[in-house]
């Protein structure tokens, strides 16, 4: 007897046939049922469909760069000989100081060269008794504006035109701007440069330094959106999970535009449905857990 | 006469011969100690398993750069049974089954010949591994490493899953792995702690830095060298030059390169910290993340010895944790085996004693029935020395087998014969003196031996064609054959020899043969029984046809409802998820899960291994989940007559509302075995061959439909190839030329940034991390951020990564099955209410 069921016992034990379950295409219910105290204990969260803003951004890389009509190379108007140089490399200078004094060699007579801009001193060549020739003796350069120069590269020179508002991040710094225009690097590479001016009294950049931006590329005020978390793919569509009562049904979408968080619903939802917006990757687990297998 | 030969040998050399008894004894007893003690007997083959890691390799990668090659090396091992292998992400595992009574240390080492010989096929750094030395019942002991809510670490923070897992890699599980036949400690749960250095895109462009500049710098500033020694005044100096980095500052200040003069240091570019590895599975516990430990046992240890000696070694290790670190047994063999000795025990004494006193009752002899029942432990203790021999352990199936009636057949009849006759003798010419007597015993026995001789024959014969059982049936019945016919033999050997010997020397003195009170019952009973069943022969003979006829129509409907299984006492539970559910996710779902698992309050303990341990001796995705479920002893439930199925159905209901798990329940060494041994689970199996993983596809789910049409099939389904959705970064091969970048340049580029560079080894005492260069983990997550990243040129300029390649998301294999050499696509079918024969030949 003992021997009997001892037998039969393991014998079973080990050749217990495992439950499986149907699948395959399109065989599976695209319904979940889940009362709302689970819901709420597994972290599913919903969200009411409405219209939204879509604010799509594009990231981009460049340099800070000095602007061009800041900075000012002074040579002498006349040749001669230069008797004095009255600033340094890092002097402030006004508009109007005296710089240098030259002594021309046409009428022997002294002259002196006047700062053109408000700026600081960069580069100085110049010196006592020196000969002016046709060099270049001073630059000046105003730091208080400076410009990003912002890489596009070809992906995206559809997306982006002058005028669109940016994000420039530099060293922590963001900065609201926008582009002021977009002009051909010219240095035979394949980007475009979308140029920011900088207001640079209270920054202290100096140019070569790098920088980050985001620039929008669209603002789009659309009638329906869900949030980008809550689109899950089903069946090789994409889609949302709308709650009525306990059960989640599985809404394919057909989708439009997108930024980081949400994406514009143009048909396949009505207005004010309630979807799941958070752990939507659990209703769709739900509904697929069927094909859910050990393949040992 | 041999026989009788032998019989008047034992009967002249009563007093040697019955000498032997101590010797019997003293072999069997110092057997005993040897004998391996189990649960249930070990039905896995002799298989070996090799793994590869392959960190980074997507399923069709490891098969053909892995997988394909270990296989055809492994072609023509001799004994080979056959083999099959598992390429998923990061992981080939080639599975090689040998014939049966393969020896596994010889089969080990033909692999590890073929295996060196392949070295230089498989890419560069992959280290093909055999699996542990260890079988189905090999996972013995189980245990959890968890802080204590108050405990903190040096740095004052509590202890994170990756500081747990330092200790169990670096302090509990050298000293576990010492412990006398454990073959490996398998540690999953929280992380491998590593160094990572995370460089931001924004500044390596800056200070024109590559992560490749970084990874080499870093490599080249962490060693340590010896040069030899010189001799100075007669005084031996070691010559050392140490470079080796030890802290995180010291990374942070690792010179990169210099710009115009100007040292780029690591911490320029990149933020340096203790990081979370790229892990392949996790651990939970009672609803809370956790590091868990298994112990494996080497084959054909003593799993209660193993087990005890490991539980004790933990006690020890205790003392050496850091405070406030718990190092918990969760899972210990010891008491399942406890549990079956137990029964095993209790049911053989209570057979002896019933033994004992039915023979008493019935010879109604004292003297006679002990020598009768010396026949058992006798036979029991050469059983146990020919067990050991033979290699068979204790369990229940090979000792529950035992049947003391069987054993002292044999010796009943001799007895009794011997006891009759003597005293009929005694009866007839008073006291006999010895010569008489002793003639009398070798009448008495030579008389009967040959039936009785005969039916213990018989007995050891229907046993026989046990042994011509094959494969898991054969692991599992040929034990309990070898036991039982061990058992018989030993008796028969015992009742030609000692029990005469016994009988001549102990049956002396005055016989009363007075027939017990029983046999005087039965036998008035009997004869007009008798009398009466003769006189209606024709009656009797009839009822005892219908009788049989009824008894084969109940045999017909003894149906397939009766399912018994071993009871483990413990639960193992399957989750399982849809396959791509990443390990985080799968996290969340099991804690909650564990939660409810651990709100029944039969539970005692709930844990769960997710995904694959650091040692895949089970490779599971990280989709599925092995929940242990250790239940409280019997007598705390609160209702205890409560059966273990109730306890599992309404386990299952409250489970199954939880949303996105599938549930297999099952038993832990179950389990096992079934992953081990591997076949098709359900009734007809259909394996698909073939070298286009696609059309292996559409021909399997043609299958199933044309299965699915025939009458009777159920469950049908095919083997999950499909479903694991991957990111895939492909080359713009064009461009890339156009900015003078290669493929190969771009690949090292991604796998740095999202996969991790390592760029060397940090040491601290006897523990080793690995240092990593990645690119920080905000950024690695976010794949529409990732094609806005800038790829640096060889030229030191840099370029977006869609402008060089697409990126999309596409469904990919999640697993590829080979079996002997080929691709495999397994279409399985349950048959319900039809005959299995004939639905495969319909």
């Amino acid at each position: 007897m003992n021997k009997y069921q001892l037998t039969l016992l393991l014998l079973m034990s080990i050749i217990l046939p495992v439950q499986t379950s149907l699948a395959g295409e399109e065989e599976y219910e695209e319904i979940s049922r889940i009362n709302d105290n689970l819901a709420a204990q597994v972290g599913i969260v919903t969200t009411i469909a409405s219209p939204g803003t879509i604010n799509q951004t594009l990231a981009v890389y460049g340099k800070v760069t000095q602007a061009p009509e800041h900075v000012n190379v002074i040579q002498a108007r006349f040749p001669g000989v230069i008797q004095s140089v009255n600033v340094s490399i890092g002097d402030r200078v006004n508009k109007g100081d005296r710089l240098i004094a030259i002594e021309s060699n046409e009428s022997l007579k002294t002259y002196s060269v006047q700062a053109p801009i408000s700026g600081v001193i960069m580069q100085r060549h110049a010196n006592p008794g020196e000969l002016t020739q046709e060099r270049q003796l001073l630059t000046i350069a105003n730091l208080d504006t400076v410009w990003a120069e912002f890489r596009i590269y070809p992906e995206k020179q559809k997306k982006v035109s002058s005028g669109y508002s940016v994000m420039v991040i530099i060293n922590e710094h963001r900065i609201q701007s926008h582009i002021a225009h977009l002009v051909i690097s010219g240095a035979n590479e394949p980007y475009m440069l979308a140029r920011v001016k900088l207001d640079n009294t209270k920054l202290k950049l100096s140019p070569g330094q790098f920088a980050e931006a985001k620039i929008y590329t669209g603002k789009f005020d659309v009638s329906l959106t869900v949030k980008k978390e809550a689109v899950q793919e089903l069946g090789g569509r994409l889609g949302v999970f709308v709650k009525e009562g306990k059960a989640y049904e599985f809404n394919p979408l057909n989708l439009g535009k997108s930024d980081d968080n949400l994406i514009e619903v143009v048909s396949g939802l009505e207005k004010g449905a309630e979807y799941v917006s958070k752990n939507s990757y659990l209703i769709k687990a739900d509904i697929l857990k069927s094909e859910a297998e050990d393949n040992d | 006469m041999m026989i009788d030969s032998i019989l008047r040998l034992a009967i002249e050399r009563r007093f040697f011969f019955l000498s032997f008894i101590f010797v019997i004894v003293g072999i069997g007893v110092w057997n005993y100690q040897k004998l391996p003690i189990d649960a249930v007997p070990d039905i896995t083959n002799v298989q070996v398993q090799i793994n590869t890691a392959a960190p980074g390799y997507s399923p069709l990668e490891a098969e053909q750069r892995i997988t394909y090659p270990v296989e055809t090396a492994l072609a023509g091992l001799p004994r080979l049974s056959y083999t099959r292998s598992l390429s998923r992400y990061g992981l080939s595992q080639v599975t090689v089954v040998f014939e049966e009574g393969t020896d596994i240390y010889f089969a080990r080492n033909l692999i590890n010949a073929r295996l060196a010989a392949i070295k230089s096929v498989l890419p560069l750094g992959l280290e093909p591994e055999m699996g542990p030395i260890s079988t189905g019942l090999g996972e013995i002991f189980m245990y959890t490493v968890k802080a204590e809510s108050s405990a903190r670490m040096v740095n004052g923070e509590p202890y994170t899953a990756t500081a747990l897992r330092e200790i169990q890699d670096w302090i509990i599980k050298p000293q576990l792995a010492q412990v006398k036949g454990v073959i490996e400690v398998n540690s999953i749960g929280g992380y491998n702690k590593q160094y990572h250095v995370m460089p931001s895109p924004e500044k390596l462009l800056y200070h024109r830095v590559s992560l490749e500049d970084v990874a080499t710098a870093l490599r080249e500033n962490n060693d340590n060298r010896g040069a030899g020694y010189i001799e100075a005044n007669g005084q031996q100096l070691l010559v050392r030059s140490q470079g080796q980095l030890a802290t995180i500052d010291e990374i942070l200040n690792v010179i990169i390169k210099q710009n115009d003069g100007v040292p780029v240091r690591v911490h320029d570019v990149a933020e340096v910290a203790i990081g979370k590895e790229l892990r392949t599975g996790a651990a939970t516990r009672d609803g809370v993340e956790t590091v868990l430990g298994t112990t494996m046992m080497l084959i054909g240890e003593n799993a209660r010895t193993v087990a005890k000696d490991v539980a004790l070694k933990l006690d020890d290790i205790k003392a050496s944790l850091p405070e406030g670190i718990i190092a918990e047994a969760v899972y210990d063999r010891t008491i399942l085996v406890d549990k079956a000795v137990a029964t095993v025990t209790k049911n053989l004494l209570e057979g002896a004693l019933l033994v004992v006193v039915v023979l008493f009752l019935l010879l109604g002899n004292m003297r006679a029935a002990l020598i009768t029942a010396a026949v058992i432990p006798l036979s029991m203790l050469m059983t146990i020395t020919g067990m050991v021999n033979v290699g068979v352990s204790a369990n229940l199936m090979s000792l529950g087998a035992l049947d003391f009636g069987l054993i002292v057949d044999g010796a009943v009849i001799i007895v009794e014969n011997s006891v009759r006759r003597l005293a009929e003798a005694q009866h007839q010419n008073g006291r006999q003196d010895l010569r008489e007597r002793l003639n009398t015993v070798f009448e008495a026995t030579s008389e009967v031996i040959r039936p009785s001789l005969f039916g213990v024959a018989i007995i050891t014969i229907v046993y026989i064609p046990i042994f011509s059982l094959s494969g898991v049936e054969g692991k599992m019945f040929h034990p309990m054959a070898a036991t039982v016919v061990m058992a018989l033999l030993s008796a028969m050997v015992l009742s030609l020899t000692l029990v005469p010997a016994a009988i001549a020397v102990i049956l002396n003195g005055k016989i009363s043969e007075k027939e017990s009170f029983v046999i005087s019952a039965a036998k008035s009973f009997y004869r007009p029984a008798l009398l009466l069943a003769i006189k209606f022969r024709w009656l009797v003979m009839l009822s005892a046809t219908i009788l049989i006829a009824f008894s084969i129509w109940l045999a017909t409907t003894l149906g397939s409802e009766f399912v018994p299984q071993l009871n483990e006492g413990d639960i193992l539970i399957q989750a399982l998820r849809i396959p791509g559910t990443g390990l985080e996710q799968s996290v969340e779902m099991q804690e909650i899960l564990e939660q409810r698992i651990k709100g029944f309050p039969e539970v005692d303990k709930v844990f769960a291994r997710i995904g694959t341990p650091e040692v895949a001796t089970d490779p599971m995705p990280p989709s599925i989940a092995d929940i242990f479920v250790i239940l409280k002893s019997r007598n705390l439930w609160i209702d205890p007559a409560k059966t273990k199925d109730e306890l599992l159905e309404e386990m299952e209901k409250a489970l199954k509302q939880l949303p996105g798990n599938n549930y297999e329940f099952s038993q832990p060494i179950q389990m096992r075995f079934n992953e081990l041994i591997s076949g098709v689970r359900a009734d007809l199996g259909i394996k698909v061959f073939g070298d286009n993983l696609d059309q292996l596809v559409l021909t399997a789910s043609d299958i199933v439909k044309i299965v699915n049409s025939i009458e009777g099939a159920a469950d049908t389904r095919m083997e999950q190839v499909e479903g694991l959705p991957s990111l895939s970064v492909n080359p713009k091969r064009e461009k890339l030329g156009r900015y003078g970048l290669s493929v190969v340049q771009l690949q090292d580029w991604i796998a740095a940034a999202i996969g991790g560079e390592s760029a060397g080894i940090l040491y601290e005492g006897d523990r080793r991390f690995e240092l990593i260069v990645r690119l920080p983990e905000l950024l690695r997550r976010d794949i529409e951020g990732l094609k806005s990243l800038p790829v640096p040129l060889p030229n030191g300029d840099y370029v977006p990564l869609e402008e060089v390649a697409t990126i999309s998301i596409k469904p990919s294999p999640a697993q590829i099955s080979r079996e002997n050499g080929k691709r495999r696509v397994v279409v399985t079918a349950n048959v319900r209410g039809r005959d299995l024969g004939y639905f495969v030949s319909g």
